[in-house]
């Protein structure tokens, strides 16, 4: 079944077609990969799904209900999560306090005891190696940590699709095996996961499926080893001669 | 050392603390420099004088109707005008808030005249003698109630779900919003929260000093050099601002001259920006 189904959406700034005509599911249960040259349209696609910018044009569902035009807020209580490139911690707070705020405004947690929320924070710092940092202010964290604790907030949530934007960006090859290995956990847990990620060892690893944008448009999408070889998706990235390249990576 | 001299201090310094209270929880969490927080004082001053002199009420039984009328108006100008004007950015707020203040400023002016007006309890002359320390009874009581005001506040922004919900909203909006917080409604209550606050603090200053429309404005420079001295955002930061200053002036007005007190606050401001620009107990209060 289809968790999110993105049909005909379009979203321009100013002159700018960002995302142009734009249509894919995501179905229960994968982890689906977005990947495209840079200025793609793959962020302006999270930030539609996610509620922080508007869809000009089409419709974004999730379980079947209409999320077009409903506030970020009110896209998160659905269960949708997601993370940053670039962390957001709540600078100021402890890790478990991040995590805990995840936690704290859940529509499905209202009028729950503390104990409640208190237990689903222990397990998404455990959930994502964090349990030993709890009571660390987020300063203190390396980014790799922060990472995870971007990853652990967004668990907390309860999410039922988690939208990853290049959460590998910046780490190094050890801490991107690691990831690699949560992201895998918690979509074992039944997260249904959609990641856009410059690192394509970890998009061609993780995902079954990958989506491949390009100047706003979707050109092609299919699994990881058909995605290498379409001749489209090789011309975007690389242009014409050097397709070899991308091919190696991938492996 | 003169121990009168720094009760003064302290008790006129708790009264400070509060008044500042509001104005940085609303820079902390909105980014906001609100100078109509010295027409909100004004105007709780007001409510208190009002209510004492037409029907006689207890002035310290009049902060809850200080504290609701004044949230009242802060949702109304909040939602109705600040919400609009936020996307323009900081000195727009700053031009908005100034004209807000006198908008309101010259109302109070033609509605209640400038006439000099106090509030004189049957219990305010009376006081406590300790070894030749003289603490007159209502200072003190104004001092255990903005205390208390203030250490209420923090608890609510600490312990509860709202409270922490204003937290992360100061901290970083956009992850706040991503987590499933109404950002936008937090602002109307910070905002609503930071006017009740303020108004307050006017009621209790209206038991001290004389009520006019001015007197907010006298306040609103002590405010922010609270503020600076405490740090952006800190609760426990504004009370300490506001002992600080309170000692500052009472031993500016005993020692050198009362004209000074102004300038011996300012000139502590700028040594202050200049040695510790984040203020004393100033934390990183909104993120990135």
């Amino acid at each position: 079944m289809a968790l999110l189904e993105v049909k005909n959406v379009s979203r321009s700034f100013g002159g700018v077609q960002a995302v142009n005509n734009v249509s894919f599911e995501v179905n229960e249960g994968e982890i689906v990969g977005l990947i495209g040259p840079n200025g793609a349209g793959k962020t302006t696609m999270m930030n539609l799904i996610s509620g922080l910018i508007k869809v000009n044009e089409g419709e974004i569902r999730f379980q079947g209900a209409r999320l077009t035009g409903l506030k970020p807020h009110a896209i998160a209580h659905k269960g949708i999560a997601r993370t940053f490139q670039i962390v957001k911690p709540f600078q100021g707070m402890t890790v478990r306090e991040n995590v805990m705020m995840g936690a704290l405004f859940r529509s499905d947690l209202r009028g729950l005891k503390g104990s409640a929320v208190k237990n689903i924070v222990d397990e998404a710092l455990e959930l994502l190696e964090l349990d030993r940092r709890a009571e660390a202010p987020v300063e203190e964290l390396n980014l790799a940590q922060r990472k995870h604790l971007e990853l652990a907030r967004a668990m907390a949530m309860g999410p039922k699709l988690l939208l990853l934007d290049e959460v590998m960006a910046g780490l190094n090859l050890k801490e991107i095996e690691r990831l690699m290995e949560l992201v895998r956990k918690l979509n074992a847990r039944g997260v249904t996961i959609l990641v856009i990620e410059h690192v394509m060892k970890a998009v061609m690893g993780l995902s079954k499926r990958v989506l491949v944008m390009h100047h706003g448009s979707l050109i092609a999408q299919g699994p990881p080893e058909v995605i290498t070889q379409d001749p489209k998706v090789i011309e975007a990235y690389l242009g014409k001669r050097r397709h070899k390249g991308l091919h190696k990576e991938a492996r | 050392m003169d121990l009168q001299v720094i009760i003064n201090g302290i008790l006129l310094g708790g009264l400070y603390g509060l008044a500042a209270v509001g104005f940085s929880l609303i820079w902390g969490v909105m980014n906001i420099v609100d100078l109509a927080q010295g027409a909100y004082l004004t105007l709780g001053a007001y409510i208190t004088f009002w209510l004492f002199k037409l029907w006689g009420i207890d002035p310290f039984l009049t902060l809850p109707v200080s504290a609701l009328i004044l949230f009242g108006l802060g949702f109304l100008i909040e939602s109705q005008i600040i919400k609009r004007v936020l996307r323009y950015g900081f000195v727009m707020l700053l031009v908005v808030t100034y004209g807000l203040n006198l908008l309101l400023q010259n109302a109070m002016l033609v509605a209640w005249s400038a006439d000099y007006r106090s509030v004189t309890p049957a219990y305010s002359g009376a006081g406590l003698n300790i070894g030749g320390v003289n603490i007159p009874y209502i200072r003190l009581a104004l001092f255990i109630a903005a205390l208390l005001l203030v250490g209420l506040l923090t608890i609510f922004l600490n312990k509860t779900r709202v409270g922490n919900a204003i937290r992360a909203t100061a901290l970083n909006r956009l992850a706040a919003n991503l987590v499933g917080i109404r950002t936008e409604f937090i602002y109307a209550l910070t905002y609503s929260l930071a006017a009740a606050v303020v108004g307050m603090a006017g009621s209790l200053i209206s038991m001290v000093y004389t009520v006019s429309p001015n007197l907010g404005g006298a306040f609103m420079t002590k405010i922010f050099v609270v503020t600076v001295l405490g740090g952006f955002g800190s609760l426990p930061g504004a009370v300490l601002g506001g002992l600080i200053l309170g000692i500052t002036e009472a031993f500016t007005a005993s020692y050198i001259a009362p004209g000074l007190m102004n300038a011996v606050s300012f000139i502590l401001l700028v040594v202050i920006l200049i040695f510790r620009p984040q203020g004393l107990m100033g934390k990183q209060f909104y993120g990135a």
